[in-house]
């Protein structure tokens, strides 16, 4: 037969398609060995090219539909056991011989079906499978049966056939060819709900009878068998919805019952250091983030329940380093917690550092004990530490520093005793000092560090200084060198201010200091010195009757000494006219040589108080172990109560805020209130501010004319040039 | 063509024999002739036709005839050596009276 212009007829037509008809019968029946490709091609290019188009698709459609109805009574009387692998079986043979019938019938789908917008081949033949074996003689409900069942026998921890199961599953997708509609109907709606009723009572009784930590192991592991699953043998777009019903039901329901479960919660856990049981529990809850908060919150309110009892803990007073010790080692253990268990998550990160800021600055004197343990630390505590150790040791301090509200109160301790340190102990290389004024410059910018670079340039000075005086000494003609003095010059400003008044030096030490006097006017003229009494050391040989002593004393110690070389006892009276030292330190001073323990002097009477006309005489029967022999002085009682903020401080502050509202002002020209203060606040300072403490500083500008009042409205205020 | 004429590879053949209306038998390569989507759909497809089985796929093709089919052949040929290479190609010559016949034939092969 040649293709030309001719028509066919109708009984041609119908005699090509009954044989065609035969020939798919054939390859339904697996016997397309038999039949040639090109003729049955052939045959339906030229019925369709002959305008008969409708007549082969309405007749192959009946020729799929008959046999598949052949399918659908084999499989409706299959018993339930063989069912699936008998329904997947005639599926993929229908599939193939689909194939088949559209590789000849290519060209109507090309043609025909594209014009007359019909199904394609294929999809057609999908499409009746569907409606002719799926959806017919209960056949999808016993699947839906058979699929469900399965699935809970492998959550009990049977073996099924995975393979079968998700050939099964295929089907029901691709049976619908454009849609899941099927697969939903069919399996998976009854499949979402199966699952949650299935999870809502294993974790209920797992709950009720296991400890947190167990139950979270098993869900942990039931999770990912589900998503092993889904992933193994369910349709794609099943994974998403079926794990977030798991999760719902085994996460999101039981959060917060989880945390806060009083036996073994995340209290629990958190005291007992369950790292990896958080970090379990943090990974499960990072499935549904909103739970997080759950844990977050029980980590915060333990750290402020934690460091609560740290501060007020009564023993703080007497130790201020338990203090800090203690909360460093609070720290230390929920950032541990942080980065392992809790993956570093910023916001864990954030609410712990709230929590310890909240607690440290409940009590304002932590900036004070923080500042002792870091003397502590830089007169002993330092000392046979490796390099390493010593830097972090400085860092810890460092973060702590960081959570402190009263900054300027850390700074201000810290200054005096860095100046104390500097002054009494001139050994070492302060390297360990250095480093702390490089990290404090790191936290607070340079401008806190200057006056302290001033003051370890003051003793690198000073002690060049004192070599060249020991270097002019011997050619001094008037050599009475009786006395051998130490200087330290100290620049006003650098160091913490302190009155010094001035007492009557003994000859010997005055000859001494006029010398030195000389020597630095000779080197810096226009400048003046000022002797520090009230600070400094001696060191005296005594003689008693049993020998001499060296005795290590302060300056004013020596003062009321040297005395006893002109008579062999003084009144109360006298010795303070003599010395002119202040009463307050000659109290202390004076007390301190008469003290039972130390007994250089004796006091008559012999009790702690002081009265003018008690008498003290230089005890000559003295006696000591050693040689050199220190002397200490009796404490002093602080004036300052401990939790207010010393008076320097708050000076300090005062000045802060003006500097701050003058340049405001003077940059602004006019300013209403309420935009004065915000300006005000959103200044870094290194301390917490109360309006009201601004508000003083205003009105206390506008006194000394710096700022006024508008004439008009008294809200408004003008800068005055 | 290229290639010794007696390989028989059987199914996995290299070779495809296309017989025209006449008789004439043409052998070709597979990857040539793959340029007709009705070929390519009836080797590559998983069904086993009576053309699969034997030594060489082998089409009879009852509505073409041999001048055509000879065309066709060349015209596979054409097509392979100037797919996808860019720059001028060469004309594809065709006697006018092949034409229409030629144009039927492609139909059919969907080529």
């Amino acid at each position: 037969m040649d293709f030309n212009n001719t028509g066919i007829t109708k009984d041609q037509a119908e005699k090509i398609w009954r044989d065609l008809r035969l020939n798919i019968k054939e390859i339904q029946n697996s016997n397309a060995s038999e039949l040639r490709f090109e003729e049955l091609y052939r045959n339906s290019y030229t019925l369709v090219l002959h305008k008969h188009g409708d007549l082969l698709y309405k007749g192959v459609k009946n020729v799929v539909a008959e046999n598949l109805q052949r399918i659908s009574s084999d499989v409706s009387d299959t018993v339930n056991e063989k069912l699936l692998k008998v329904i997947v079986e005639k599926w993929k043979d229908h599939t193939l011989h689909m194939t088949m019938i559209q590789d000849i019938l290519m060209y109507m789908d090309k043609t025909y079906c594209r014009l007359e917008k019909k199904e394609p081949v294929y999809s057609m033949g999908l499409l009746l499978f569907k409606e002719h074996v799926i959806m017919k003689s209960n056949v999808a409900n016993r699947l839906k049966r058979l699929l469900l069942d399965s699935i809970q026998e492998e959550r009990k921890g049977r073996y099924v056939d995975r393979l079968l199961l998700k050939k099964c599953t295929s089907m029901l997708v691709d049976v619908n060819v454009r849609n899941t509609d099927v697969y939903k109907e069919v399996f998976e709606d009854d499949l979402l709900t199966t699952t949650a009723q299935f999870y809502q009572h294993e974790s209920q009784e797992f709950m009720a009878q296991n400890p947190v930590s167990d139950y979270l192991r098993k869900i942990e592991k039931r999770i990912n068998e589900e998503e092993e699953r889904a992933d193994s043998y369910l349709d794609k777009s099943s994974y998403s919805k079926i794990i977030n019903v798991v999760q719902r039901e085994l996460v999101t329901k039981y959060a917060q019952q989880l945390v806060g479960n009083k036996t073994s919660g995340c209290g629990y856990l958190f005291t007992h250091d369950r790292v990896d049981d958080l970090r379990r529990m943090f990974r499960l809850f990072s499935r549904v983030p909103e739970t997080l908060q759950h844990i977050r919150s029980c980590m915060s309110a333990l750290v402020k329940e934690t460091g609560n009892a740290i501060v007020k803990d009564p023993e703080n007073l007497r130790q201020p380093k338990e203090f800090v010790q203690k909360v460093l080692d609070c720290r230390r253990k929920y950032d541990n917690f942080v980065k392992r268990a809790f993956n570093q998550d910023r916001q864990f990160t954030r609410d712990l550092k709230e929590s310890l800021e909240h607690f440290i600055n409940l009590d304002s004197r932590a900036a004070r004990y923080l500042s002792l343990y870091l003397d502590e630390m830089m007169r002993k505590g330092l000392k046979g530490k490796s390099p390493e150790e010593r830097e972090k040791l400085l860092n810890d301090v460092i973060s702590i520093f960081r959570y402190l509200q009263d900054k300027d109160v850390f700074e201000d301790f810290y200054k005096k005793h860095l100046s104390t340190r500097l002054l009494t102990d001139n050994s070492g290389d302060r390297e360990d000092e250095k480093m702390m004024i490089s990290k404090l410059k790191a936290e607070c910018g340079h401008q806190f560090t200057s006056r302290l670079e001033g003051m370890f340039n003051d003793i690198k000075i000073s002690t060049d200084m004192m070599n060249d005086f020991r270097k002019d000494l011997p050619r001094r003609p008037s050599a009475s060198a009786n006395a051998d003095i130490n200087v330290t010059v100290l620049t006003t400003g650098f160091w913490p201010s302190s009155s010094s008044e001035q007492c009557n030096l003994p000859v010997e030490a005055r000859q001494a200091a006029e010398k030195y006097e000389r020597f630095y006017a000779a080197r810096n003229s226009g400048r003046r010195l000022t002797w520090q009494t009230h600070t400094g050391t001696a060191e005296i040989v005594c003689h008693f009757k049993k020998g001499k002593k060296l005795l290590a004393v302060h300056t004013f110690q020596m003062v009321i000494i040297m005395l006893f070389n002109d008579a062999d006892k003084y009144t109360y009276a006298e010795i303070l006219k003599k010395t002119k030292i202040p009463e307050r330190d000659l109290r202390r001073h004076l007390l301190s040589l008469a003290h039972p323990k130390v007994k250089v002097l004796r006091k008559s009477p012999n009790n702690k108080t002081l009265a003018p006309d008690h008498m003290f005489a230089w005890n000559y029967d003295y006696t000591s172990n050693l040689y050199r022999v220190k002397i200490p002085l009796l404490n002093v009682k602080s004036e300052t109560k401990e939790s207010k903020v010393p008076p320097s401080v708050i000076e300090e502050r005062k000045n802060r805020v003006e500097v701050v509202i003058v340049r405001v002002m003077k940059t602004r020209k006019v300013l209403d209130h309420n935009s004065l203060m915000s300006e005000v606040m959103k200044q870094s300072l290194r301390f917490a501010v109360k309006p009201i403490f601004i508000k003083k500083r205003i009105e206390d500008l506008i006194e000394r004319e710096f700022i006024e009042r508008d004439k008009t409205n008294r809200g408004v205020y003008h800068y005055v040039a | 063509m290229s290639g010794a004429l007696d390989a028989d590879e059987g199914p996995q053949s290299e070779y495809v024999k296309l017989i025209s209306k006449e008789g004439n038998e043409y052998i070709c390569l597979k990857s040539v002739a793959m340029a007709s989507g009705t070929i390519r759909r009836m080797l590559t497809g998983p069904g086993q036709w009576k053309e699969n089985t034997g030594p060489i796929p082998t089409i009879q093709f009852e509505s073409i005839s041999s001048p055509i089919l000879e065309k066709v052949i060349q015209y596979f040929h054409y097509k392979k050596q100037y797919d996808n290479t860019k720059g001028p190609v060469e004309k594809f010559d065709i006697e006018i009276d092949h034409i229409i016949p030629l144009l039927v034939a492609a139909n059919f092969l969907d080529t």
